[in-house]
């Protein structure tokens, strides 16, 4: 084994286990924490097996296997990315309904002629 | 007291404290009922709308032009409004074209009238302002169904019916592109009558940059694509 996968692997254990106890204890929902536990575990087993990702990415045509999980870790950054996008224009609408709730609320009487 | 009912007229302002109180005063020499709409000014906007004689609603935060003029339509149906005009704060629009667009919205039946300045009156835009808004108006004619030549003029006056429809949602400038498509979804008739930008330093160093055109194509089409 090498000193990396001495490293990184406990430790994805560990958040591995993080996450179902965060699950079991209801602080994320449980899609979320299924997602999680998959990049988790997904990342663990292609640092134990570093051929593993090399033997998929030749079968896609890409040449390294570190080249296939850059790849792969951009596009879901930008998934990731959009995903911000849409739910920062989300709040900013409700935030839009609030602050005109209260304009409107407020709003004093008209002035006189 | 402000009549109920009748023509509202909606100012959407944010930092215009050198412009407003004479924009509201003229403003108010044909129409009572003037609605400043304070889009969380950093200056006295508000207080010197008031003083001209408008009634002011005021966003605690500046939350941008489309969020402002739906503000100031809500309230403006809310206090029951029969027809409501949107007119700039910055001085760029001539109080007399009001009549004519109303005039227009009787004439034709419409549901909305919107200003252009492309059609034949006289102004001083500068060439590149022409140039892109011109663009910009044969773009939306291409996305949505209505046939416009100044898509962005914040000149406009809507029947109460139309008003009540109309939800831009837009906080940004590409409201008036917004404001387009839901004419065309909703299927409300409208009318262009020319109308006179008057453009001062003032009004031009206020307005959008060239390069905001990209800031506010993008903020249209991605509402377009998801919305």
């Amino acid at each position: 084994m090498t000193t990396f996968q001495l490293v990184t692997i406990p430790l994805l254990l560990a958040m591995l286990i993080a996450t179902a106890a965060a699950m079991s204890r209801r602080r994320i929902t449980p899609r979320l924490g299924l997602f999680w536990m998959m990049i988790w575990s997904g990342a663990a087993v292609f640092i134990a097996f570093p051929d593993l990702s090399s033997i998929i990415a030749n079968a896609l045509g890409i040449g390294r296997g570190a080249d296939l999980v850059l790849y792969l870790s951009i596009l879901f950054m930008l998934g990731g990315f959009f995903g911000v996008y849409l739910r920062f224009r989300r709040l900013d609408e409700q935030l839009t309904r609030i602050v005109r709730h209260l304009a409107i609320r407020d709003a004093g009487e008209p002035p006189q002629q | 007291m402000m009549e109920e009912g009748g023509i509202y007229i909606v100012v959407p302002a944010y930092n215009e404290e050198p412009a407003i109180h004479d924009v509201v005063r003229d403003l108010r020499a044909l129409f009572p009922n003037v609605v400043v709409v304070d889009d969380g000014s950093a200056d006295a906007t508000a207080a010197e709308a008031r003083r001209a004689g408008a009634v002011v609603v005021q966003h605690l935060l500046n939350r941008g032009q489309g969020a402002a003029l739906q503000t100031g339509i809500d309230y403006s149906v809310g206090r029951g409004a029969d027809i409501v005009v949107t007119f700039d704060a910055d001085g760029q629009h001539r109080v007399e074209d009001i009549p004519r667009l109303i005039e227009a919205l009787e004439r034709h039946g419409s549901d909305v009238a919107i200003g252009s300045r492309f059609l034949g009156l006289e102004s001083n835009m500068p060439a590149p302002r022409r140039l892109l808004l011109r663009t910009a108006a044969r773009l939306m004619r291409v996305t949505s169904g209505v046939a416009l030549t100044d898509a962005h003029n914040g000149l406009r006056a809507m029947r109460r019916g139309a008003a009540e429809r109309i939800h831009l949602t837009i906080d940004g400038m590409a409201h008036a592109s917004e404001l387009v498509d839901q004419i065309d979804r909703l299927r409300l008739t409208v009318t262009e009558v020319p109308v006179v930008i008057h453009y001062s330093d003032y009004s031009l160093q206020k307005g959008q940059s060239g390069l905001a055109a990209f800031r506010i194509a993008f903020d249209y089409l991605m509402k377009r694509l998801f919305r």
